[in-house]
């Protein structure tokens, strides 16, 4: 089995487990206090994939406004100005729910376990497949 | 057949302290330029001048602060790399979450506001 194929812990004489030993302020020590340090690399990439969600979920942000911006001569107005409203609101969701996704992957990994599914990437697929087909029909009914 | 590499026994962290930092720095540059968005397309849309305003100063904080962010966050990434305690990052992810819903909130104000 390959070293990096699973999660080892950071092998250090201070990687114990409990409180005194969480990273972070006190919240954060509970919120964490739980197994050993992991190995920085996965705890950095854990970081790193928070903040490419972050990043996703300030795009569809920026799609809403963009959309609501530019849908002043635009003969479906409502329509538009409701996928603008849905796109802000799931950036919104999705930035809230990406990091208690790095805290449900740095738990696990805190306790060795591996790291936990997560369907949000499915339900945001969908979620714009959706919005994508629903643009399609308006445009086409429009035009 | 596994044809992974096998991890260096120093379990060195090589360039990932600098790889992290610049992903805060685009980040940062991203949630400036969304607030940069939301404050146009409030002065666009004629909104509340408050609103405007707070986006605007918001989109230039987050902007004039990005690179001293990212570079303190790779100061402290690697302090604790050399310390070889846990990675600290639960109140910087918790910021930078706090920005992305409060854009989300004030671009659907916005959104709304227009529609009326």
């Amino acid at each position: 089995m390959s070293q990096s194929s699973r999660f080892m812990p950071h092998e250090v004489p201070s990687a114990v487990s409990g409180e005194a030993n969480a990273p972070g302020p006190r919240w954060a020590r509970r919120l964490l206090s739980v197994g050993v340090d992991p190995d920085p690399r996965f705890s950095l990439a854990n970081e790193r994939t928070f903040l490419a969600w972050i990043r996703t979920s300030l795009g569809m942000i920026a799609l809403g406004v963009g959309i609501a911006t530019f849908v002043s001569t635009n003969a479906a107005r409502g329509f538009s100005m409701l996928v603008a409203a849905i796109l802000v609101v799931l950036g919104g969701i999705l930035g809230t729910l990406s990091w208690f996704r790095w805290l449900n992957v740095e738990r696990s990994m805190r306790l060795g376990r591996g790291i936990p599914p997560s369907r949000t990437a499915i339900y945001l697929a969908m979620a714009i497949s959706v919005l994508a087909m629903l643009s399609l029909a308006v445009i086409l009914t429009v035009s | 057949m596994n044809t992974e590499p096998d991890l260096p026994s120093d379990m060195s962290t090589g360039l990932q302290a600098e790889r992290t930092s610049l992903a805060w720095s685009r980040t940062l540059v991203v949630v400036a330029a969304i607030f940069g968005i939301i404050s146009v397309h409030a002065l666009v849309t004629t909104q509340p001048w408050p609103l405007t305003l707070a986006t605007t100063a918001t989109a230039a904080a987050v902007l004039t602060g990005s690179t001293p962010i990212a570079r303190r966050r790779l100061d402290i990434i690697k302090r604790d790399l050399h310390r070889h305690t846990a990675v600290r990052a639960a109140t910087p992810t918790v910021a930078v979450s706090g920005l992305t819903s409060l854009a989300s909130i004030l671009a659907l104000i916005t959104i709304i506001a227009q529609s009326h």
